[in-house]
């Protein structure tokens, strides 16, 4: 296998571990970790990351968490659908010819960093 | 529709255009907004997020970055593998009894403003 794809299954991996502690799907490391480490290009990184999405990914964990009683599947499945509506919306808009990888990269680190911020000091 | 799954859906939609902005599958958004918004339970609230996302929520994204060539297949299914198998023991990891609800919620506000700072301060 070439670097590339063994840096890639290590991203994928780091990213889990993350998602299945917090929930959050691993987007938020398999960006940063495509963008800042291996130098992929905002946009691009955001598809490859959305494309792994794509796949029955949470399973493994999802199973766990609703063994221990952390998980309502009625309140999954609902948020999924907005979700996969979202995602297009959200989708077209990065994908707009004047909207650069430049202005995504800032934003993004906007968005974490406020959300971050808003978790520790507003309860 | 209950009040409940209304803001279930609406949750969703929100962190769906987030996650097709930035291919980081909602649960950034999903689970402040269920856990500050709706007052969830922090480790429910992971567990509703990761439901979410064993479905394949980021099709219609994933559809429209692939369109611009935004998205390598291969890429994405090798680093879905890995967080796949991450996701398991991160899940592991958060539902184990001495882990508080309470000490992921500040885990997670730490990992988010940790990155979003990372991506400001070098992009």
């Amino acid at each position: 296998m070439s670097n590339i794809y063994i840096e890639l299954i290590l991203i994928g991996l780091a990213a889990g571990v993350a998602g299945g502690m917090f929930g959050i799907g691993g987007g938020a490391i398999m960006l940063p970790a495509m963008v800042l480490i291996m130098g992929l290009d905002q946009k691009f990184a955001t598809g490859t990351s959305l494309g792994a999405q794509v796949l029955p990914i949470g399973i493994l964990a999802a199973v766990v968490y609703h063994k221990k009683g952390n998980l309502n599947i009625k309140h999954g499945l609902i948020i999924a659908i907005g979700l996969l509506i979202g995602n297009y919306f959200g989708a077209l808009f990065a994908n707009l010819p004047f909207v650069s990888s430049e202005t995504m990269k800032k934003l993004y680190g906007i968005f974490v960093t406020l959300i971050g911020l808003r978790y520790l000091w507003v309860r | 529709m209950s009040k409940v799954l209304i803001q279930m859906l609406l949750i969703g939609l929100v962190a769906g255009v987030a996650g097709g902005l930035f291919g980081i599958g909602g649960g950034a958004i999903m689970v402040p907004a269920m856990v500050l918004f709706m007052g969830i339970d922090q480790k429910f609230a992971t567990g509703n997020s990761i439901a979410a996302q064993v479905l394949p929520i980021g099709i219609l994204g994933a559809i429209v970055y692939y369109q611009h060539h935004n998205l390598n297949i291969k890429y994405a299914i090798l680093i879905a593998l890995g967080l796949l198998v991450g996701n398991l023991f991160g899940a592991l990891f958060a539902n184990q009894p001495f882990i508080s609800s309470e000490m992921m919620k500040k885990l997670y506000g730490i990992f988010l403003l940790l990155i979003g700072v990372r991506y400001l301060l070098f992009p």
